[in-house]
């Protein structure tokens, strides 16, 4: 699948395993039910690791093992369900995962938006030119009211030059 | 009232523009309806049995002359001349075309109004008394706080995919008149024993299938935790509210199934993670939005007023419409108008262009230019010198608004119904139009005094009848309209769900079966007691009897 | 004796539309193709949820009818009944009143 990343459809070095496959050599991402079975042999194992959880997964069931991923990946088994929004932003703000959050599944360009500001940085999506799409959503709003965890300062900060946004 | 900044304005403009994107790229075939269908949502626009549908966003019910102007030029331009008042003080047009919408929104716009997230599985209309402001009890105006939910909510990255749609009311004294108690979330303004001023929650009020009066999860929020704790409880709702059936998604079956304590050590346990962060809310921004609902320049008035008691004394009509529709205003001199949008047999709610307008004139020249949308399906004229009452009753009577039925059995709500929407299971207007024109009499209105009648054309209960004194569902039976009657609902502070009376009634039926209801109350009620104290009393026996005794 | 008629609502403007035996939507019922059999009707429904013709309508599905003594075509069911014809509290908008939309 076309992965969006950086602004740009970039290469997807990363190759998701089934629980029963072999694990290929690289970078591979696991589902959870592998990861708790096989901890210490996927943390010993050569290549970086990814988790993908389901949408019904909350990552506080790993937040203790998120050093040992470089990719979390949220499922969005459709786009209705927006509980990855939550998960992302547990992710970056109470766990402060640094690697890759990923969104996967049924992902449609009128979400990337809102998915970039609570901390998806890597999509994945149907066909390349959602890309232009996705550029094109990024920039409709350049106002935003909530501080959220892209680059924009909200609203409410540029109203008041609050000492905060000096910093 | 709240003006918006530039910042305000480049969000409703820049969302317009992507309205006008999506519009386009469904008309071409880009976008299929199942993709169209969430984002026409999230900008309030419905397919209805004959039409579309736009819900217009009223934030907190609270509106200029300039909005109250555009809304009727909205309804001219765009629609069949008229528009519909709903029970979230929001305002429906039910004839628009798709292609103009964008046109319309656009329209709005200029005036600082827009129709973003009335609808969709994101949070909604925040609404509020319609009396903020001017009514005496109130420890401050809560429209400040609507206001600054109202921002924080819109399109919030995290909250626009909820299980279901999320409902939030905002009071500010402990008289009930925006039924929080059957919120998602209701908000109350108090003052805890130190003298501060903060935010009691309640959390899982709901109608619909399930209604439920929602309980109190905390008694005292800070103001600078106000979107902190929101946050909280949202994130909470976010991810553990149901998604495998749409009839149980809503806060309150969360609340109901983990239990009000648990929930609120949940919602407690979120946030203290993220409390005394950046969702602080500064001082700063609730003085800046608090100096636009600064009280008018109100003059210093006597009590009373000589020229408005000797047109009480010379005109009947005018003496019934004051006793019934002025509300007590907090200032001296001062006086609440409430308009009817109930003439007998008229459709409730429902406004035409030239009674917008109307409305508007009067707010401008007598009001100190603003107007208030009830979720009664009212209007209030929130600041009235005395002396200018009779002018006003002039011009509201001459337009067919001057009806003076405020809170009496003709002053019903009712959905729109099978008339008009795709959920609905009966009609409820002819409903209403008929139970007013039966109980059309004046004097027979006034003796029987305050009672709610709430009509709703389906279980999803827009008509809030689980709530009504007199509650009516409509019902279908093998394609047949049947209506069910509840007695002993309240919206207010002492809110309480309806119960059912007894078996379905025809549409042939229901308007003797609700008169019935009235007669068994005249007949037992004792000196000054309402219905409600009446239904607690004696029960529902007397009615069943006399109701279903030839059944 | 009943019969099926597929119905959606127009994408322009969401006026109710029937189908008609060659293909098109019609405002009027009475220009509807009639289905003896429900499966002839779902059959019907799914080609008018192909892309081509999601482009003028929305929301197709099949509705039951019946033959008045006229062989008029009439809908079953208070819902279709006010569908058909439009508001019953404004019998001056819809398709009672004579227009389109």
């Amino acid at each position: 699948m076309p992965l969006i990343k950086g602004d740009q459809i970039t290469e997807d070095p990363w190759v998701y395993a089934d629980d029963e496959d072999e694990l290929p050599s690289g970078d591979v991402v696991v589902h959870l039910e592998r990861w708790e079975k096989d901890k210490d042999s996927l943390r010993s194992r050569n290549g970086k690791l990814g988790l993908i959880l389901r949408s019904d997964q909350s990552p506080e069931l790993v937040a203790d093992d998120l050093a040992a991923f470089d990719l979390i990946a949220l499922d969005f088994p459709a786009f209705k369900d927006g509980r990855a929004f939550s998960y992302a932003r547990m992710l970056r703000e109470r766990f402060a995962f640094e690697g890759e959050i990923r969104a996967v599944g049924d992902v449609h360009r009128d979400q990337l938006f809102f998915m970039h500001r609570c901390g998806f940085d890597a999509f994945e999506v149907e066909n390349a030119a959602v890309l232009q799409d996705w550029l094109e959503a990024a920039r409709e709003f350049t106002s935003v009211y909530q501080p959220a965890l892209d680059a924009k300062q909200s609203v409410l900060r540029l109203r008041h030059h609050t000492k905060k946004a000096a910093e | 009232m709240y003006r918006y900044d530039e910042f305000d304005r480049t969000i409703v403009d820049e969302r317009v523009k992507q309205f006008r994107g999506q519009v386009a790229r469904r008309v071409s075939g880009d976008l299929t309806e199942e993709q169209f269908r969430p984002l026409r949502l999230m900008n309030g626009l419905y397919l209805q049995l004959h039409a579309y549908m736009l819900r217009v966003a009223v934030p907190y019910g609270t509106l200029s002359s300039k909005q109250m102007r555009m809304l009727a030029h909205i309804a001219r331009k765009y629609d069949k001349g008229y528009g519909h008042f709903t029970t979230r003080q929001n305002i429906q047009y039910n004839w628009p075309k798709l292609e103009e919408v964008p046109d319309l929104l656009a329209d709005l716009a200029t005036v600082e109004m827009h129709a973003i997230q009335t609808s969709g599985n994101c949070i909604r209309n925040v609404t509020s008394d319609q009396y903020a402001g001017v009514a005496a009890g109130e420890i401050e105006d809560p429209r400040v706080y609507c206001e600054i939910i109202r921002q924080w909510s819109t399109f919030h990255p995290e909250f626009s995919f909820l299980p279901r749609k999320f409902k939030i009311a905002v009071t500010a004294s402990e008289d009930d008149r925006a039924a929080i108690r059957v919120h998602d979330i209701g908000i109350q303004l108090v003052k805890n024993a130190a003298g501060e001023t903060g935010f009691r929650f309640f959390v899982g009020g709901g109608l619909g299938r399930t209604p439920v009066v929602g309980p109190e999860i905390n008694s005292f929020v800070k103001k600078k935790d106000l979107l902190s704790y929101l946050e909280a409880i949202l994130r909470v709702y976010n991810q553990l509210g149901r998604r495998d059936n749409l009839y149980k998604a809503r806060i309150k079956i969360l609340v109901r199934s983990v239990g009000t304590g648990e929930f609120a050590e949940m919602v407690d346990k979120e946030w203290q993670f993220i409390k005394d962060g950046k969702y602080d809310l500064p001082q700063d921004e609730i003085d800046r939005i608090k100096a636009y609902f600064a009280p008018p320049a109100y003059e210093t008035l006597p009590a009373t007023d000589a020229t408005l008691k000797d047109k009480i004394e010379a005109n009947a009509d005018f003496a019934a419409w004051v006793k019934r529709n002025v509300a007590e205003h907090k200032v001296p001199g001062y006086g609440i108008v409430n308009i009817s949008l109930k003439p007998i047999g008229g459709i409730p709610g429902d406004a035409t262009a030239e009674q917008m307008e109307v409305v508007a004139d009067l707010a401008e020249k007598y009001s100190f230019d603003e107007v208030r949308v009830t979720h009664e399906q009212n209007l209030v004229l929130p600041d009235v010198k005395k002396s200018d009452l009779f002018v006003v009753w002039e011009a509201l009577s001459a337009s067919d608004m001057g009806t003076s039925n405020l809170g009496t059995i003709t002053d019903m709500i009712s959905c729109p119904g099978l008339d008009y929407c795709n959920l609905a299971n009966a009609r409820s207007i002819p409903v209403a139009q008929r139970i007013s024109e039966r109980f059309a009499d004046l004097s027979r209105q006034h003796d029987i005094g305050d009672l709610k009648v709430k009509i709703s054309g389906c279980i999803n209960a827009c008509g809030h009848h689980h709530v009504g004194n007199i509650g009516i569902l409509g019902v279908d039976k093998k394609g047949q309209e049947f209506y069910q009657i509840t007695l002993g609902g309240s919206a207010t502070e002492d809110a309480s769900i309806g119960k059912i009376l007894g078996p379905a009634f025809s549409y042939d039926e229901i308007v003797d079966a609700v008169e019935k209801v009235v007669d068994v109350y005249l007949e037992h009620r004792a000196p000054g007691e309402a219905f409600l104290g009446l239904v607690d009393r004696v029960g529902l026996d007397p009615f069943k009897e006399k109701l279903y005794a030839a059944h | 004796m009943t019969g099926y008629v597929v119905t959606a609502n127009r994408l322009d403007d969401g006026e109710v539309v029937y189908l008609t035996a060659d293909r098109n939507w019609s405002v009027s019922l009475s220009d509807s193709e009639v289905l003896a059999s429900k499966e002839d009707a779902l059959q019907l429904v799914s080609w008018s949820e192909e892309p081509e013709q999601m482009k003028d309508i929305v929301g197709p599905y099949e509705m039951e009818v019946d033959a008045g003594p006229n062989g008029e075509i009439i809908p079953l069911g208070q819902r279709e009944i006010i569908r058909a014809k439009g508001p019953t509290v404004h019998p001056h908008f819809g398709k009672q009143a004579g227009r389109n939309g």
